[in-house]
């Protein structure tokens, strides 16, 4: 017994570490000069190059920013949008409901790398290149897709009867969206807010191949700033990737609750 | 609006049904005009270009199915799909085995505080970009990194390849990035599944006296059929449209993405090249359509096997 | 206690959104206030690559800053103007060049930029390029008592023949680069060996020091196919270069290129049937590379191979002049190190070899172009003066010379010292060709790739000569088609 029980919390414990080391070693290395990383890859060498993370501060103030902006805004619209079609197609019925869902539902199958060419082609036929509009609203089109498919499903298993005693007492429409069916899906947002987010700021072809403006760049495309000719400046470029993970690390610690409640709803079924 | 009320409803006619539901369509536009610009648009138009021979800077100039002709004799197309097709078999089985047994070692655990706290441990990591996931393990693999220093320790050292450089390894170094292989989001995933069962069932088999191994295989397995699928569709995807890592890991400093040669290629790789390198938008867009065409076959095969509705439907 | 969490975490997210944008702004109007009155008409963007402002090369040493003080020095001379230095990532996987064309396509290149002329070249005809040819005829300002701009370079030859198959300039060549063998002096002294004066030699030691337990020469894989290829061309096919070199260019050129084989040239032969599977010579020359192949590191993509050299690991480097940046100023450096330029080939390596000294690979460094930004920006004056500016000797000097690690090609700039031995090796001829410039971004894409599955044993010799042949002579036909080439004169010349 006590021998399984160590072994049962030892593997689970070398799972942890293994996942966890690439996250520690960018931290690590994030504080190493060029000539100490040569010498020392896995332990940390003194002394610690504070000034990278100021270098990648510098560097990355403006990228965080524009991260931040994008993602959110994109986050924003994507849950406004999919909350209200996702209800709609959930609980109402009306000619063409299985129609319309279906087309929202097969874009799923599309993968990102089909539409990656011809969509930079419509952005340049736009004029929309180095702007923030074609981080944003592609974005937000895409990212709705999915979000529709989870928050019908989660508007689905609402028991019915909820509504009805709403309806009773007079609620109809946008009230009961509202008062109603929003609140008693926030775990489901939860995961559309995590999900999308991942999606959406840890994007690197997408920023990199429409945006070539420094200014408008964000934290992926523009972190490879550091990856330059003769060697990339690791120490500042690693230190960059770790102050560009704390808004997310920041994020996940809030909603981890929400986020599990949500998935485990059981509210994802194919 | 008309909600859910049932078979009282006449059979009203079909123009008269959707002028009683306009405000839902109207609810509706702004979604479905994004899709149709953002997403039906560029899909349709692709499948358009991939018939013309359009490089950026010249004009448009149709050439009907050369483009296709040459990709089913283009040599790297079969080289890259042969890829895809290892390389997918090995995602799948690293998406859905690993953390499958992260759930289940955590599922076990006594205290309900622990679980929680593993499960947000292995969720934590995936704040880190893939680029940088993509950039370490690339170190990783240089002569001189750990990859290889490991071998030399345990005497292994014949073993020793440049793996990146050697055509024969490097299609493996890259299938290996990502060891253990625990997404978080697959670990919820399946733990859902597991927290889904109910207590009565588990408490049953307890009382039978089932060990570990046979609980799991028996009782949690039926349950978990559902995340699995799930977990299968969303891992074809990825990998499918996954060429980011290979461009890092074989790009980035010296080397050519897809290399060397073509022994990493994959389409969606070689379409990008196309496309950005050589800016030739029509061949490229034909590398996109067949591949759309065959992971849509490959999709309806998987949901034929996949069918279950258990939540509310109005009508 | 969640909510106080919460909201902190909302709050340091609002933070990260505005403070840098506030930062940002301050930053931009404190320079709109310092120099001066008036505004900026004219903005010129430039991308001067090694030597953009804040990047450090190799990541040893303090951030560059010279030309950001030129630059300054430029605008207190002309308060109308501004310089702005724009940034690029050197970025996976894309072929030279491929960021500026992109960003030529989203219209946002800046308006001089440092790019090879060779990618240059294939996009002049989408009108992206500006040609300089009426420039150079012109004085610089700056250079005083200057006729033309083009008699103020150091190296005319090599400047002038920068310009493109149309017969018209590019790029200034600001400075010359040159590679050579880094050695580690401590190992050799230990193994037991020195400095190979022959081919044959350079292969034993080579063995000798594999046999000691180190890695005998480090490459990079984008080394190997451009410089290594081109050696071990010209080693071999310089002895019948008479036979390959048809065309004769202009008395300028012909001292510095005596006998390069141009693109054109190149296609001539290709169809004439030389570098053919039957083409011994060609052949010969795959199976000295892969032979040579055995004595490097495994890995040629990671950029491991200045770690195994800094770290003693590995005894010798084939590196630019850039690398000696790197090697003056790594404190943790041990060991005492020269550098040397590679052997000739002997009869004892090949039959096809005759000794003849190693030709030069290397010459311009960084390349400026300019880009149609400066005609639609309304900027063409400003910006060609602006590249007269830093050329001007004193200006070249502190700029080149203050990263050490290319040598000025300005007249009356000096060159750093410690730059001596390149120097010495760029008095060399160039070499015979240059594959990697002469066809464009899809032949070197293919030719790497199929190179580094050679060499990596993916496939053997005769399916490689196959493979490479099919499309030397596609690229070959396709070249000839767009620039429509009429090959009757070169029949002429040859059949006499």
């Amino acid at each position: 017994m006590r021998l399984r029980f160590f072994f049962h919390r030892s593997m689970l414990a070398v799972l942890a570490i293994l996942t966890f080391f690439p996250f520690v070693f960018l931290f690590i290395t994030s504080f190493k000069s060029l000539p100490q990383f040569y010498r020392h890859f896995w332990i940390p060498a003194f002394p610690l190059h504070l000034k990278n993370y100021v270098d990648a501060w510098d560097e990355i103030a403006n990228y965080l920013s524009n991260s931040i902006m994008v993602s959110g805004a994109t986050l924003v619209a994507v849950l406004a949008l999919a909350s209200v079609a996702g209800f709609i197609f959930a609980r109402y019925s009306f000619p063409g409901r299985k129609l319309l869902f279906g087309a929202v539902v097969c874009l799923l199958l599309v993968p990102g790398s089909l539409t990656l060419v011809p969509t930079f082609m419509l952005m340049k036929d736009l004029d929309w290149l180095n702007t923030y509009r074609v981080l944003i609203v592609p974005f937000v089109s895409g990212g709705q897709v999915v979000a529709i498919f989870l928050m019908r499903n989660y508007f689905a298993s609402i028991p019915e009867d909820l509504f009805e005693s709403a309806r009773i007492d007079g609620a109809s429409g946008w009230r009961l969206f509202l008062h109603l069916g929003l609140p008693l899906a926030k775990p489901m947002l939860g995961v559309v807010c995590i999900v999308n987010l991942l999606g959406t700021w840890n994007n690197f072809i997408w920023p990199f191949v429409t945006v070539t403006d420094s200014n408008k760049s964000v934290v992926t495309n523009g972190l490879m700033i550091f990856n330059s000719q003769y060697v990339g400046r690791l120490g500042p470029m690693f230190a960059g990737y770790i102050i560009a993970s704390l808004p997310l690390v920041i994020l996940f610690l809030m909603m981890t609750r929400t986020f599990m409640r949500g998935i485990t709803s059981g509210a994802i079924k194919v | 609006m008309s909600p859910t009320s049932g078979r009282a409803s006449e059979r009203l006619g079909l123009a008269e049904r959707m002028w009683k539901n306009r405000l839902l369509y109207l609810c509706l536009v702004p979604t479905f005009t994004l899709l149709l610009i953002f997403n039906y648009y560029p899909a349709l138009s692709a499948f358009q270009k991939a018939f013309y021979r359009y490089d950026v800077g010249t004009k448009a100039e149709f050439i009907g199915l050369s483009h296709l002709l040459r990709l089913v004799r283009d040599p790297v197309i079969w080289k890259s799909a042969g890829n895809l097709l290892k390389l997918g078999l090995f995602g799948l089985a690293a998406g859905l085995i690993p953390p499958l047994i992260a759930a289940e070692l955590i599922f076990h655990l006594r205290s309900e505080r622990w679980r929680y706290y593993s499960r947000v441990i292995f969720v934590i990591p995936m704040v880190v970009p893939g680029v940088a996931i993509s950039l370490i393990w690339r170190f990783m693999y240089g002569d001189a990194g750990p990859v290889s220093a490991f071998l030399e320790l345990i005497g292994a050292e014949s073993l020793i390849r440049g793996w990146l450089s050697d055509p024969h390894t490097v299609l493996y170094a890259i299938m290996f990035v990502g060891f253990p292989f625990i997404t978080g989001l697959n670990l919820l995933i399946y733990y859902s599944g597991l927290a889904n069962i109910p207590d009565s069932i588990l408490d049953a088999a307890k009382i039978d006296g089932a060990g570990i191994l046979s609980t799991i295989f028996r009782v949690h397995l039926p349950f978990l059929m559902s995340p699995a699928r799930i977990l299968s569709i969303m891992t074809v995807i990825a990998v499918v449209q996954g060429f980011e890592r290979i461009l890092i890991i074989t790009g980035a400093g010296e080397g050519t993405g897809g290399g060397p040669g073509y022994a990493s290629m994959v389409p969606g790789l070689y379409m990008y090249y196309q496309a950005f390198s050589f800016k030739r938008m029509g061949y490229a867009c034909a590398i996109g359509l067949a591949m759309f065409v065959v992971l849509l076959v490959i999709t309806m095969l998987q949901m034929k096997y996949m069918r279950s509705e258990t939540e509310y439907v109005p009508e | 206690m969640r909510r106080f969490n919460n909201i902190s975490a909302a709050l340091l997210l609002l933070v990260l959104l505005i403070v840098p944008k506030v930062q940002n702004y301050v930053r931009v109007r404190g320079e709109e206030t310092t120099w001066g009155t008036g505004q900026a008409t004219h903005e010129i963007e430039v991308f001067t690559g090694f030597y953009t402002p804040g990047f450090v090369p190799h990541g040893i040493g303090d951030p560059l800053e010279m030309f950001r003080v030129v630059g300054k020095e430029y605008e207190a001379l002309h308060p109308d103007t501004r310089i702005v230095f724009r940034k690029q990532p050197a970025v996976a996987g894309t072929v030279e060049g491929e960021w500026v064309r992109t960003q030529l396509v989203g219209g946002v290149a800046p308006e001089i930029v440092s790019i090879n002329t060779e990618s240059v070249w294939p996009d002049v005809d989408k009108g992206w390029w500006l040609s300089l040819e009426p420039y150079m005829a012109e004085p610089n300002p700056y250079v005083p008592g200057s006729k033309t701009w083009w008699e103020t370079f150091a190296n005319q030859a090599l400047t002038r023949a920068k310009r493109g198959p149309d017969g018209n300039l590019y790029s200034i060549s600001f400075d010359l680069v040159e590679t050579a063998v880094y050695y580690n002096k401590d190992i050799f002294g230990e193994v037991g060996v020195t400095i190979p004066e022959t081919w044959a030699e350079f292969i034993e030691m080579q063995k000798t020091l594999k046999a000691a337990g180190y890695i005998p020469l480090c490459m990079a894989d984008a080394n190997a196919s451009d410089w290594a290829q081109d050696i071990v061309f010209d080693q071999l096919y310089y002895p019948i270069l008479k036979e390959l070199d048809i065309e004769r260019g202009p008395e300028e050129e012909e001292e510095y290129l005596r006998g390069y084989l141009f693109p054109k040239e190149l296609c001539y032969n290709i169809k004439r049937g030389y570098f053919s599977p039957e083409d011994e010579r060609y052949r010969e020359m795959w199976r000295l590379l892969k032979e040579w192949r055995q004595y490097w590191n495994l890995d040629l993509v990671n950029t491991d191979r200045i770690r195994l050299f800094v770290t003693g690991r590995a005894a010798m480097l084939w590196d630019g002049s850039y690398f000696i940046r790197r090697m003056r100023n790594d404190p943790y450096v041990d060991f005492e190190w020269g550098v040397f330029y590679l052997p000739p080939m002997t009869e004892e390596t090949s039959p096809f070899a005759t000794g003849v000294e190693a030709a030069v690979i290397g010459g311009a460094g960084l390349q400026l172009s300019v880009t149609k930004r400066a005609i639609d920006d309304g900027d063409l004056d400003q910006t060609i003066d602006f590249l007269r500016f830093i050329t001007a000797p004193h200006n070249c000097e502190r700029i080149v010379n203050e990263a050490g690690m290319f040598i000025p090609n300005v007249k009356g700039a000096k060159m750093a010292p410690h730059l001596k031995p390149f120097a010495e090796i760029i008095k060399r001829r160039y070499c015979t060709v240059k594959w990697m410039f002469s066809f464009g971004p899809e032949f070197n894409d293919y030719m790497r790739r199929t190179f580094a599955l050679y060499l990596g044993g993916g496939i053997e010799l005769d399916s490689f000569m196959r493979l490479h042949h099919e499309h030397l002579q596609e690229s070959a036909d396709y070249l000839i088609g767009k620039e429509g080439w009429d090959f009757t004169e070169f029949d002429k010349a040859a059949g006499q």
